[in-house]
């Protein structure tokens, strides 16, 4: 009985039917397409965020002991702490490595250009380094310790793609050439392949200027050579200040309540466990940590906490207007169920003059709105997958990934939709009395 | 005739927004398997009775009861039951879903009484000799076939009380002869019938006649 008066009503009120439809497709498509957007935008924030510098600094343990100004250490050579930079490719073994987008390690002297005090940084420009296959904390085979090593290109143009250069940069491995800060430049009125000579301790280095780099930041007033020659000048034969890692991040929000701000020594299993594996700029530099014996590794704060909140905002943002959009469609479905019902109010009063009770004239009007819930979540959730993708391309250059929770919760919440928008029509029309509606009639 | 009081109305009194009397102090007993004829013109209060004491409306002042339940003590849940279970409607308009064929209509009543029973609808209908319009839709019976169908649903679910509203007044002389045989034959089944008619012919056949005017009870034959 049921089935027929539900198919009745779909084939004799057409029009109606196709409004809540529309309405339920409408706020589902939305739901569905920001649902994919919220899966995938930390990522892809992230990912744009990463353009704009490294977020965690790695520096040798008892590196805050030294005397530090700007970055640039000015503790003696010989009393320097010094990292070992052939265990920064360790930072592509750590368990989020895949969110590891770049490393640069930074050796830094004061060296005299023309009378001038310069900064002179060792670095690396696009180094193709070897990544460590038999990870710590990670179990592997036999055969997998015998294939080749993978390789990861990394350095400056790795961390720090939006360095506007003028020139060319500097060949790795070439110790005859340097980037120079736009500052510096200026200062010695040099550009792109002019030579200048630099002097520490009276050790002379003749350098070409590949490229003028400008920033808005300290690189515009230091030069950048390849990190060897920074080494030869300190007599040693490795040694970094320090390292500067881009890794992709989640938002501390993500998290619960009661692991923020927490160390991981005082941590339950279960919250240690969570926040290990979960893609946080403390829990990224925590592994770090691990994997580098006597390293410190810890967020930039400006940088990590800025992008945090502006990952925190934007998620924010995608919700509310999810919500929004699920409000309007849900008013929509009340419109529609509205008129629906009040076209129905004669079969409502004779199903109750013969007996029906409030519970079974309900049960039909919110049976009917769950089957055009479920069918017009159905194609809002295809409809909203391809506007994904569109908003992907669009705006991020790239398509987001399938979400396997968009389709249960975009279903979910069309019903919800539909249920939600009929309750106040369903149940002003059980509320009035038959004897009402009879005499209407 | 009556063996014991099936429907005690005492004092009733019904007034629309505080002000119009439709019924005043009224006061019946009818027995079961009576048949009683509500007559009266038009705005006499006939049908207001009817839909009180059908449950479909409750009295301002008063006290109506049915088979020793005192309605207006009955919360709304307990009232739909109440009518479900006890009353079988009969209107003029004949009320049928549009959508349903005569078979579904009937079957609509047992759904919400209990459980549909086709066998059974279909039973009810070759009673009241709609045999042979099972699956015809309300726009294809005539008028006294829409009325039969619409007596096959109050029987359906073998109600204590049957109350029609001007059961005959949609209809030819013909029809209304084939209806109120139908009548006639629930009243030797047992069956208590109240109807409000205009119509003298079909007041006739009542066991007793009720005449309002303005509300009141005016005389009782």
């Amino acid at each position: 009985m049921l089935p027929r008066i539900i198919k009745e009503t779909f084939l004799r009120r057409k029009k109606w039917v196709a409004v809540v439809f529309l309405a339920v497709l409408l706020g589902a498509s939305l739901a569905s397409s920001l649902l994919t957007v919220y899966g995938d935008v930390s990522g892809k924030m992230s990912r744009e965020l990463r353009s704009y510098g490294a977020n965690i600094l790695v520096r040798p343990e008892s590196a805050g002991l030294e005397l530090e100004v700007g970055g640039i250490s000015y503790t003696p050579p010989s009393a320097r702490v010094l990292l070992d930079e052939k265990e920064l490719p360790k930072i592509k073994t750590v368990f989020w490595k895949n969110n590891i987008t770049g490393f640069a390690p930074f050796l830094s002297v004061l060296a005299k250009v023309n009378n001038e005090t310069v900064v002179l940084s060792g670095t690396w420009f696009e180094k193709t380094i070897s990544v460590p296959q038999l990870a710590p904390r990670q179990f592997a085979n036999k055969a997998a310790a015998t294939k080749e090593a993978p390789t990861f290109t990394t350095g400056i143009k790795a961390i720090a793609p939006w360095w506007r250069l003028q020139g060319d940069w500097v060949t790795e491995g070439d110790l005859d050439e340097a980037i120079v800060g736009a500052e510096v430049a200026r200062k010695l009125g040099i550009a792109a392949g002019d030579r200048f000579n630099t002097d520490y301790e009276g050790k002379s280095t003749m350098l070409k200027v590949a490229g003028v780099v400008t920033t808005g930041g300290f690189e515009d007033s230091q030069v950048f050579v390849n990190l060897p020659l920074v080494q030869q000048l300190l007599g040693i034969s490795y040694g970094i200040d320090k390292a500067l890692v881009g890794a992709l991040v989640t938002p501390e929000s993500k998290i619960v309540r009661s692991i923020k701000g927490k160390r991981p020594d005082k941590m339950t299993p279960e919250e240690y466990e969570l926040w290990y594996c979960t893609p946080l700029v403390e829990s990224i530099a925590y592994q770090i940590e691990e994997v580098i014996p006597g390293a410190e590794a810890g967020p930039i704060r400006q940088v990590s906490e800025a992008e945090s909140s502006f990952l925190g905002k934007t998620e924010l943002l995608v919700l509310l207007i999810t919500g929004a959009a699920l409000t309007a469609s849900a008013l929509g479905v009340m419109a529609a169920m509205n008129t629906m019902v009040m076209h129905r109010r004669r079969e409502i009063a004779l199903m109750k003059a013969i007996g029906a009770h409030d519970s079974q004239v309900a049960t039909i009007f919110f049976l009917e709105a769950g089957i055009i819930g479920l069918s017009g979540g159905l194609a809002g959730y295809l409809a909203g997958l391809g506007l994904a993708q569109l908003i992907g391309r669009e705006v991020f250059g790239m398509p987001f990934s399938f979400s396997s929770i968009a389709f249960p919760v975009t279903l979910a919440l069309a019903i919800v939709i539909a249920l939600a928008g009929s309750f106040v029509p369903v149940r002003r029309a059980i509320k009035t009395e038959p004897v009402i509606l009879l005499r209407e009639v | 005739m009556s063996n014991g009081t099936l429907i005690d109305i005492k004092g009733v009194s019904k007034f629309y927004n505080g002000k119009v009397c439709a019924l005043d102090k009224i006061n019946l007993a009818i027995g079961k398997g009576e048949w009683v004829s509500i007559m009266g013109p038009s705005g006499s209060g006939k049908t207001t009775l009817l839909n009180i004491i059908s449950c479909l409306d409750r009295p301002s002042a008063g006290l109506v009861i049915v088979g020793g339940a005192d309605i207006g003590r009955l919360d709304h849940t307990e009232l739909t039951r109440f009518r479900r279970e006890t009353v079988g409607l009969i209107f003029q308009q004949f009320h049928l879903v549009p959508y349903l064929d005569a078979l579904e209509n009937v079957m609509l009543a047992q759904y919400f009484h209990s459980i549909a029973d086709e066998e059974e609808a279909r039973q009810a209908l070759e009673r009241v000799g709609l045999g042979d319009r099972l699956r015809h839709m309300p726009s294809q019976l005539s008028g006294g076939e829409q009325q039969r169908a619409c007596i096959a649903r109050a029987l359906i679910n073998q109600p204590k009380l049957v109350l029609a509203d001007e059961p005959t007044g949609n209809l030819d002389q013909k029809n209304e002869e084939l209806v109120m045989e139908l009548f006639q034959a629930m009243h030797r089944e047992g069956h208590t019938i109240v109807i409000v008619t205009h119509d003298p012919d079909v007041g006739k056949l009542a066991d007793r006649r009720v005449y309002l005017e303005h509300g009141s009870i005016r005389s009782i034959e």
